[in-house]
C-alpha cells in the first residue's frame, strides 16, 4: 500500500497532514502518537473510506477491488444482531461472493483465534475480549493482503493483548502487510517490524523502534520519559515520569481530539 | 307508562293547536327553521315575508330540491343567542335538532314546535298540514295535500309487477321499508330487497350478501365531491353485473311532495311503468 | 430452508382459510368450484370479493413485515418498524391529498405514487436524523414527531374535505382495514410492492455486512450510499402503495421480525425473506380475525395489530431501556 501526501481537512484544519507512508508485504507497523494525532483519520482515509487530498493505493480501486485488497477491524466492536461466532466470521467472506458452509478460511480464522469452543455460540453474549477475537477472526476470513485495525487491543487483558499481536505478527511473516494503531507503546515496540509516529496530523518518524522511539520524539510528542533496551527477550520499553508541560504539545494534541 | 303520557299530551298539544288556530291564531310574523326540513315545508307553505331565517344546510343542492329558493332567505347557524337576538315568535324544529338549543329558546320563552320525523306518506301529510295550521295557511296546505292524494292515487295505479330492488349508499348501508325512501322504493312498485333478510329500518348489508341476493335493481346515492372510501364500495367490480340507477338524491331525503318527483323519476327504472 | 417452507405453507393455508371466510356461508367444494368458475353469484363472490382481499391481505403483510426486517438491518435497531416511525403515516397523508385533490384519478399509478412520495420523504428523514448509530432515542423520537404531523396533516385534510364520509374516515387511514377492496385496488399496490421488494431483498448482503457497523460495510465491498438509496426507495414503495389501499396498519413490522429472528440464526438477510412471509401470514390472520369477530363492524386491522404489537413494543423499550437513557 502507497500513501502519498495524505490529507484529510477538517474544515480548514489539517487532522491529517500530508503523510506519505509505503507498507511492504511482511511489515507490521504500529501506528503510534498520543491522542489526536489523527491516527483513526490516517487509516480510514487510506482505506477510502473518508474523503481525502493526495492519494492511496487503495482509495483507487474500485470498492469491491478495494475489500479484497484490505481489511478494516475499527475500534467500536459493533455487533449489532446476535448471530453466531461462525456465521459472523462467515460475514468476512462477503466481498467473494455467497458465502459457502464450511468455507476453509473461517475455519482457519476460528483456529487462528483459538475460537472452536465458541464457535456455535452468540456473539453477543460473549465477554468483550472474546468479541474482540471474533472481530479478528471476521477480518482475517476476509484473507486480504493487507489489515488494518484501530486499537485491537484496547480494553483487553495482557494475555488477549500479547496473544493478539503475536498473531498479527505471524500474519506479518506469513507476508501480510498490517497496520495497526496501538497505545501501548512497550508492546507496539516489541511486535512491530516498524513504527510510525505521528503527531497532530503530520508523520514524525517512520522506522524500526529504535529509530522512532528516541528521547526526543518521546518528549517532544508525547512528553515523557522512557526506559529503552534491548535484551535478548525483546525490547523493553517503560514510561517512566510525565515532563513539565512546558511545550505545547499535549494542550495542542488534545484540541485536536 | 310514560310513553302513553307522552303520546297522550302530544294528542291533546295537537288538538288544542287544531282548536286554537281555527278560532283566535294570529299568524306568526317572524319564524325562524332550525331543521332541513321545515325549512322546505317552511318555504312551500308560508309567505317569504313571515320567514325570518332558514337552517345553513337548506342552501347545499346535494341535500335540498329548494336550494336555489333558498338564496333569497336570511341563513342561521343554529345557535341559540344567534337565534334569540332576532326574536322570532315561531321556532320550527325537526326531533334531532339540538336539544339544548331547544330546550334554552324554550327557557327564555321562544316559542318552539318540534316536527316528528316523516317514516310514510301519511306522515308526510300530517306535516304539511301541521306547517299550514302554524304559519296561518291552512287552505294552501290543505290544497297541497290533495293534489298529493291524487297524483299519489296516479303513480300507484296499475303496477302488478314488483321486481326486487335494493338501495344501497355508502359504507353498504341500505335502506329498510319504514323509512321514507323505503316508502318511496314502495309506492314506485319495487320490493325491497331487506324484506328478505329482515332489515325494517335498515342497516349494514355486506357486499357479499347483497350479491348473492342477485337484486333485479341497485339503487345508489348520488356522490359527493371530493373523494371517501366510504363510497368506494358502490363502485365494486362485484356490483358491476346488475342494473343500477343512481338516484337518490335530495327529493329523497324531506318529507314533501317533491317525494312524488322522486317516485316519479324512480318509475323509470319501472318494467310496467318506465314504458310510458 | 425448512423455516421457509413452514412459512409458505402457512401463508398457503391462511390464504384458503381467508377465501373461505365471510357472510356467505358455502361448502368448501362449492366455494372453490365457483372460485375457479366464477359463475354464479358465488362465483362473483368468491373472485371478485374474497380473492382480492386475500392477495391484499399478502401484499400488505409482506410489504410490511420485509419493510420492518430491512429498516431494523439497516439501522441496527429492533425497534425500527414503518407504522412506529411514520413511514405509513405519510403514505396515508400522501394518498389522502392525492385522493381529495383529484391527482388520484388522473392514471392508474398517480395514487401509489403519490403515497411514495410522501413516505420517500418520512423514510430520508428517519435516516437522516437517526444517524450513523441508528441510536433508538433518536430514532423514536423523530418517529414520534413524524407520526404526529403526518397524522395531524391527514386529519386536517379529510377535515377539509367537501364530502361529509371523509372525516370519518380518519381512523381508516390510521389503522387500515382490507373491507370490501377489489381488484381495482390489487392493480393499484401490486406493481410498486413488487417493484420494491425485489430492490429490498436485493440488499441482503448489505444489511449482513452492516452487522459490524458502516465503516466495517464498507470495507467489505458495500456501497452505503446505494444501499441507502435502495432501501429508502424499495421501503417508501412498498409501504406508499399497499397504504394507500389498505391504510396504516401499525406493528406487523416489529412483530414479525422480532418473533422470527432466533429462527434464522439472527441473519438479516434470511430474516428479511422470514419477514415477508410471517408479515403476509400475519395479516391474513388478523384479517381473518376481525371478520370472525367482530363481522359487521369492520374492525380495523390496526386495532387487532396493536393489541399484539403493543406489548411487544414496551417489552423491546424495556429490554433496551439502558441505551436510551
Amino acid at each position: 500500500m502507497n500513501l502519498d501526501k495524505l490529507s484529510v481537512f477538517r474544515g480548514d484544519c489539517p487532522v491529517v497532514d500530508t503523510v506519505s507512508l509505503v507498507l511492504e508485504p511482511g511489515d507490521f507497523v504500529g501506528l503510534i502518537g498520543p491522542n489526536g494525532a489523527g491516527k483513526t483519520t490516517l487509516m480510514r482515509a487510506a482505506l477510502g473510506i473518508l474523503e481525502h487530498t493526495g492519494s492511496s493505493s487503495l482509495s483507487v480501486m474500485p470498492q469491491s477491488d478495494r475489500a479484497k485488497q484490505a481489511a478494516w477491524l475499527p475500534q467500536v466492536r459493533e455487533i449489532a444482531w446476535g448471530l453466531s461466532v461462525r456465521d459472523l466470521i462467515g460475514l468476512g467472506r462477503l466481498p467473494f461472493g455467497p458465502i459457502q458452509k464450511n468455507d476453509m478460511h473461517v475455519e482457519a480464522a476460528i483456529i487462528k483465534m483459538e475460537l472452536n469452543a465458541f464457535s456455535d455460540r452468540i456473539a453477543t453474549q460473549l465477554s468483550g475480549g472474546e468479541q474482540a477475537r471474533a472481530l479478528i477472526a471476521r477480518a482475517l476470513a476476509q484473507d486480504t493482503p493487507i489489515l488494518m485495525a484501530d486499537e485491537p487491543t484496547a480494553s483487553l487483558d495482557p494475555a488477549n493483548q500479547i496473544s493478539t499481536l503475536k498473531t498479527f505478527s505471524e500474519l506479518a511473516e506469513a507476508g501480510k502487510g498490517i497496520i495497526a494503531s496501538i497505545h501501548d507503546l512497550g508492546l507496539a515496540a516489541r511486535y512491530c517490524t516498524k513504527l510510525a509516529l505521528l503527531d497532530r496530523g503530520k508523520l514524525v518518524a517512520f522506522g524500526p523502534a529504535d529509530a522512532v522511539l528516541t528521547p526526543d520524539n518521546l518528549r517532544t510528542v508525547f512528553s515523557i520519559e522512557a526506559h529503552y533496551e534491548k535484551t535478548k527477550e525483546g525490547i523493553i520499553f517503560q514510561p517512566l515520569s510525565v515532563l513539565k508541560k512546558s511545550n505545547k504539545n499535549s494542550a495542542q494534541g488534545d484540541t485536536l481530539k | 307508562m310514560l310513553v302513553f303520557l307522552q303520546l297522550f299530551k302530544n294528542i291533546l298539544g295537537n288538538v288544542a293547536l287544531l282548536f286554537w288556530a281555527t278560532f283566535t291564531y294570529a299568524a306568526p310574523q317572524k319564524i325562524v327553521s332550525l331543521n332541513l326540513c321545515t325549512d322546505q315545508l317552511l318555504m312551500l307553505l308560508a309567505d317569504p315575508n313571515q320567514i325570518a331565517s332558514l337552517s345553513k344546510i337548506v342552501h347545499d343542492p346535494n341535500v335540498s330540491f329548494l336550494a336555489e329558493k333558498s338564496t333569497e332567505f336570511k341563513k342561521n347557524r343554529g345557535d341559540a343567542e344567534e337565534i334569540f337576538i332576532d326574536n322570532p315568535d315561531l321556532v320550527v324544529a325537526g326531533v334531532y335538532t339540538e336539544k339544548a338549543t331547544v330546550q334554552i329558546l324554550q327557557s327564555l320563552g321562544v316559542r318552539v314546535e318540534i316536527f316528528p320525523i316523516e317514516q310514510n306518506f301519511d306522515d308526510i301529510i300530517q306535516n304539511i298540514r301541521k306547517m299550514g295550521l302554524l304559519v296561518g295557511h291552512s287552505e294552501r296546505s290543505e290544497r297541497m295535500i290533495d293534489d298529493f292524494n291524487i297524483r299519489l292515487e296516479e303513480l300507484k295505479s296499475g303496477i302488478t309487477e314488483r321486481p326486487r330492488a335494493a338501495i344501497y349508499s355508502a359504507n353498504g348501508y341500505t335502506t329498510g321499508t319504514d323509512t321514507m325512501s323505503g316508502q318511496i322504493l314502495k309506492i314506485a312498485g319495487f320490493r325491497n330487497i331487506t324484506e328478505e333478510v329482515g332489515m325494517s329500518f335498515g342497516g349494514t348489508l355486506p357486499l357479499e350478501t347483497l350479491v348473492m341476493l342477485q337484486p333485479d335493481l341497485v339503487i345508489t346515492g348520488k356522490a359527493y365531491p371530493g373523494h371517501s372510501r366510504s363510497e368506494e364500495i358502490l363502485k365494486h367490480p362485484a356490483l358491476r353485473p346488475f342494473k343500477s340507477i343512481t338516484q337518490t338524491d335530495a327529493k329523497w331525503i324531506c318529507g314533501t311532495p317533491a317525494v312524488l318527483d322522486a317516485v316519479a323519476e324512480l318509475q323509470r327504472a319501472h318494467p310496467e311503468k318506465g314504458l310510458r | 430452508m425448512r423455516l421457509g417452507l413452514f412459512l409458505i405453507f402457512l401463508v398457503t393455508l391462511l390464504f384458503l382459510c381467508s377465501l373461505l371466510i365471510g357472510h356467505t356461508q358455502a361448502p368448501l367444494s362449492t366455494s372453490l368450484k365457483a372460485l375457479i368458475s366464477g359463475q354464479g353469484s358465488l362465483g362473483t363472490v368468491m373472485q371478485e370479493i374474497r380473492l382480492p382481499r386475500a392477495i391484499l391481505a399478502v401484499l400488505v403483510g409482506g410489504s410490511l413485515g420485509l419493510s420492518g426486517a430491512a429498516m431494523q438491518g439497516y439501522l441496527r435497531n429492533p425497534l425500527a418498524e414503518p407504522g412506529l416511525i411514520g413511514i405509513s403515516g405519510s403514505a396515508s397523508l400522501g394518498a389522502v391529498l392525492s385522493l381529495q385533490t383529484g391527482f388520484a384519478s388522473m392514471f392508474w399509478l398517480a395514487l401509489p405514487l403519490s403515497a411514495l412520495g410522501m413516505s420517500i420523504f418520512a423514510v430520508f428523514l428517519i435516516i437522516l436524523l437517526s444517524g450513523k448509530q441508528g441510536r433508538s432515542l433518536t430514532l423514536i423520537l423523530a418517529g414520534i414527531a413524524i407520526s404526529a404531523l403526518a397524522g395531524a396533516m391527514t386529519s386536517l385534510v379529510l377535515n377539509l374535505s367537501p364530502n361529509p364520509y371523509a372525516t370519518a374516515e380518519i381512523v381508516f387511514w390510521m389503522m387500515g382495514s382490507l373491507a370490501d377492496r377489489s381488484f381495482d385496488h390489487v392493480w393499484i399496490a401490486l406493481p410498486f410492492s413488487v417493484l420494491g421488494a425485489m430492490m429490498i431483498l436485493s440488499l441482503g448482503p448489505a444489511l449482513n455486512a452492516l452487522t459490524l457497523g458502516e465503516d466495517t460495510a464498507q470495507t467489505m465491498g458495500i456501497n452505503l450510499v446505494k444501499t441507502r438509496y435502495a432501501l429508502v426507495i424499495g421501503v417508501a414503495a412498498m409501504i406508499g402503495a399497499t397504504t394507500a389501499v389498505a391504510g396504516a396498519v401499525g406493528f406487523v413490522g416489529l412483530v414479525v421480525p422480532h418473533i422470527l429472528r432466533r429462527w434464522v440464526k439472527s441473519q438479516p438477510s434470511s430474516l428479511m425473506w422470514a419477514s415477508m412471509l410471517g408479515g403476509a401470514a400475519l395479516v391474513l390472520a388478523a384479517d381473518i380475525l376481525v371478520r370472525l369477530v367482530l363481522p359487521d363492524r369492520d374492525l380495523k386491522l390496526g386495532v387487532v395489530m396493536a393489541i399484539l404489537g403493543a406489548p411487544l413494543f414496551l417489552h423491546l423499550i424495556y429490554k433496551t431501556r439502558a441505551e436510551l437513557s
